[in-house]
């Protein structure tokens, strides 16, 4: 990488760095902190970054579907014959796991699947958010 | 005859009463289910918010997400891995112990949709 040499060179001056630290920068011999810093906190971040909520209001409204089946206490699926698993009170990452596979079509249930191509991404962190803060 | 027809009622009444009976052995399951403990929680309670809760959940729908894993219908690498190495007889009782757990946080939606 070019350097620049004593005090030659015009971005020295619009900069008001010393050669020496000028250079530095440059050529990345002296990493500043800020750049480290930003990528420590990157970094710490990205489990939050994956957890993110949604709206839980929003979600109330948005699970009106879902009671057809899931909120009928004791309701099977009709073919092939099992309980419709209870979805209340689930834990978020997983929910959002299992609407992301229905809607692109990875998990086979049709109903589901039907549920899950109807929703955006945004509709499914609603969704699990409400979901997951219910209580029995 | 009276006596008859009451009885016969009363154990009508029972049976629908006992709500999703479980066929598995319990016991046996809870012998089978320490893998499953490391991340669904030794309550059946995952803490990891990544892995499902399971205890009280339908013994049934447990059977079935374990009998999808094992044939590869459900396809989750970490769940394949165990699933294959369970038997039928395994899928009910872990199933039916899973269910039976005490302290379950699931519930269903009845009385919890807008507008309820």
């Amino acid at each position: 990488m070019r350097t620049v040499a004593g005090d030659e060179g015009w971005p020295l001056y619009s900069t008001g760095l010393t050669p020496e630290k000028f250079n530095q920068r440059r050529t990345g011999t002296k990493m500043t902190r800020a750049p480290l810093l930003a990528a420590a906190l990157l970094i710490t971040s990205l489990p939050c970054l994956a957890a993110e909520k949604g709206d839980a209001a929003a979600g109330k409204t948005k699970v009106y579907t879902c009671a057809g089946c899931h909120g009928i206490p004791g309701w099977k699926n009709p073919y092939p014959n099992y309980h419709v698993p209870k979805v209340g009170g689930q834990n978020y990452d997983y929910l959002v796991a299992a609407l992301t596979e229905y809607k692109k079509g990875e998990r086979a249930h049709p109903t589901m699947r039907a549920q899950g191509e109807s929703l955006s991404e945004q509709d499914i962190r609603d969704i699990a958010t409400y979901l997951s803060s219910l209580t029995p | 005859m009276k006596r008859f027809t009451a009885s016969l009622l009363i154990t009508t009444l029972a049976a629908c009463a006992t709500p999703a009976f479980a066929k598995g052995d319990i016991e046996a399951g809870k012998a089978k289910s320490v893998p499953c403990q490391a991340c669904h929680g030794a309550d059946g309670n995952a803490a990891d918010p990544q892995y499902p809760r399971l205890a009280g959940q339908y013994h049934d729908y447990l059977e079935r997400a374990l009998r999808e894993y094992k044939t590869g219908e459900r396809k989750n690498p970490i769940m394949a891995g165990f699933a294959t190495t369970l038997s039928e007889e395994d899928i009910v009782n872990v199933s039916a112990y899973f269910a039976s757990l005490p302290g379950s946080k699931l519930t269903d939606l009845h009385d919890k949709v807008q507008g309820d």
